[in-house]
């Protein structure tokens, strides 16, 4: 029962990340079209877009963030894995789940930080030097993905954790934040 | 005691497999908690600071603009193109491959994509023809490292991000370095073929001049990305960041033109482009906090004069690095040990008085080498899983290994001779 809902979860979890990098596509494309339409206007009208290096940057921190929640789920970060390759498929999972700690305890960290930091900039209503653009939604985009990568990295632990207490260390137990092979980035 | 906190939590949080960038920030929050008195509110700070910038927004496009040449089949068309002109030179398609890897660098800035795009189409084709194939993998590896030295390049990029080091320098930089690196990989070659006729097929078809030259000239569209790319940087018409926009703009026009592109290629570019950036990204971030944690206790300051004092001479300290990189090559990705190392290796030697820009070509060789040295040389096992294990990473890693000392015997005439890497950057900046 556990176990289902859990993997409901994480389903569902996924979704939500897919849809995140969606959104982190669409601003790697704005970023594109931003650039190249400021690039034309200087050279053609002598006119750049003032606003382009500004909302440049603060896309590029969307397109970090918003992409990182299936990044962390699908286990595709870089990560070394020399001592997981030498170690049984049982082995592998309990360092799975010291890694998936490591993890948790990063995002954790940076959670708890993020707080008096948004408060910081909602007690400042920070905004960028040139084109007076509000930074406080911008910004809490960090925190909003730290929460839910976390969630997903809590979810994905547990379900190690119940399929290594229900024997299925064997099949299904290495956590996304486990030791994958890096070929994959290459397909 | 900050050594030992440093390395230990270090090595144990990143041998776990847990994201690097996870591991290397982990071990920053905690140095800024323990040994800076607790200022780990700097940490996010940091990470907004990196992150929210327009000059470093050109990494995603640049694992952009290679995601949409891998797909759009323009590598085929190179190929082709290219595969006339080394026809009666002994080793044939070897060649082609450090040609088309060379041409391919110079407007991918990824050695992976570099690698995965060439290697496809050229693998099948030379086991066809009856090439050997651990050499066919070591010249694919070897010349897909080209795609990090021969500008765009990701390695100067993020080096130069992270050094406030001019990009456009960089990429002119290394022009000729890459260019360099390509001819020896060529000449190694030739000799194996002379000495070993073995590894490769006669060709018996005879191409006239002519047709070599008009196949030639058939790449003109990625002459011209090429020229949009670095032609807008050498002439100051865009900064690295625009001409990295504008060439994912020239890209998806010339492959749908040109090539067999898609639009659902071009999303899938989109949505994968922004997964690699994201894994390259969080490693960024890690290191971004542990080099502000070793910042502000002055660790390269004092490493600095450690270094001085040691009687090594700048040389000796030199020496030391490029053997740290080849050992933590064997461990970590390339990218990821260069964002890790910089903060510590880049003032150091810097302040022993090696220029930065001759510096960052040096560290992109090392960390090229580190793409091709087992276990995990990400070049390798993407050549490796494009054979299906006809050859075993092991096999190709053995393969490799001339390539590897090709780079080592680069490095050392760059550092015999520096202005190999200067003399361009000097003359248009």
């Amino acid at each position: 029962m556990i176990l289902r809902i859990l993997e409901t979860t994480e389903n569902g979890l996924t979704y939500l990340a897919r849809f995140l990098a969606v959104i982190s596509a669409l601003a790697i494309g704005s970023i594109t079209t931003i650039i190249c339409v400021s690039v034309i206007m200087r050279r053609v009208a002598n006119s750049p877009l003032f606003y382009a290096e500004e909302l440049v940057g603060l896309l590029l921190a969307v397109t970090l963030f918003f992409a990182l929640p299936l990044v962390t789920l699908r286990g595709d970060h870089i990560r070394v894995t020399l001592l997981a390759n030498q170690l049984q498929k049982r082995g592998r999972a309990y360092l799975g789940l010291v890694a998936g700690i490591v993890v948790l305890a990063f995002l954790g960290w940076l959670i708890f930080e993020s707080v008096e930091w948004m408060a910081f900039a909602i007690r400042l209503g920070l905004k960028t030097e040139a084109t007076s653009i509000p930074l406080v939604p911008w910004m809490a985009i960090v925190p909003f993905s730290l929460c839910i990568t976390t969630f997903g990295v809590i979810v994905q632990l547990c379900l190690a954790l119940a399929r290594i207490n229900t024997g299925g260390a064997d099949q299904k137990s290495e956590v996304q934040t486990a030791p994958k092979n890096l070929q994959k980035q290459a397909d | 005691m900050f050594w030992t906190t440093l390395l230990s939590l270090l090595t144990a949080s990143a041998a776990s497999g847990a994201a690097l960038g996870a591991a290397l920030g982990l071990t920053g929050l905690f140095i800024l908690h323990f040994f800076a008195g607790g200022a780990t509110s700097l940490a996010l700070d940091a990470v907004w600071n990196t992150f929210n910038s327009f000059t470093l927004s050109a990494i995603p496009l640049f694992i952009l603009l290679g995601e949409i040449l891998l797909r759009s089949g323009l590598s085929e068309r190179v190929y082709t193109a290219i595969t006339p002109v080394f026809t009666r030179v002994p080793g044939g398609l070897l060649h082609t491959n450090i040609a088309v890897c060379t041409i391919f660098g110079a407007v991918s800035g990824s050695s992976l994509s570099t690698a995965a795009a060439i290697g496809s189409v050229a693998y099948p084709e030379m086991r066809r023809r009856g090439y050997n194939r651990d050499m066919i993998v070591g010249s694919l590896a070897g010349g897909g490292t080209l795609g990090l030295l021969i500008p765009p390049s990701l390695s100067f990029l993020i080096f130069g991000a992270l050094t406030e080091t001019s990009i456009g320098r960089l990429f002119i930089a290394g022009i000729i370095p890459g260019l360099m690196v390509a001819l020896m990989f060529m000449v190694y070659i030739l000799i194996c073929c002379l000495r070993n006729p073995s590894l490769y097929p006669r060709e018996s078809i005879a191409i006239s001049m002519l047709k070599v030259l008009t196949n030639g000239l058939s790449i003109w569209p990625i002459l011209m990305l090429i020229f949009a790319i670095m032609g807008s940087i050498i002439l100051g018409w865009a900064t690295p960041t625009e001409a990295a926009a504008v060439g994912v703009a020239v890209a998806i026009l010339i492959a749908f033109l040109w090539g067999d592109f898609n639009s659902q290629k071009l999303l899938e570019s989109f949505y994968r482009s922004v997964q690699l950036y994201a894994a390259i990204g969080l490693v960024i971030v890690g290191a971004t906090i542990l080099a502000q944690s070793v910042a502000i206790l002055g660790v390269p300051q004092a490493i600095l004069e450690s270094a001085a004092a040691s009687g090594l001479g700048k040389y000796g300290v030199l020496a030391l690095i490029v053997l740290t990189y080849l050992l933590l090559g064997c461990i970590f990705d390339g990218l990821s040990l260069m964002i890790m190392t910089l903060p510590i290796v880049f003032p150091l030697l810097t302040g022993l008085g090696f220029d930065p820009i001759w510096l960052g070509v040096m560290v992109t060789i090392m960390i090229e080498i580190g793409q091709v040295t087992p276990p995990v040389g990400l070049n390798l096992s993407v050549l490796a899983s494009l054979t299906n294990n006809e050859v075993t990473l092991g096999r190709a890693a053995l393969a490799t290994i001339p390539y590897w000392l090709i780079f080592l015997l680069a490095l050392v005439i760059l550092t015999m001779f520096p202005q190999i890497a200067l003399v361009l950057p000097n003359k248009f900046f």
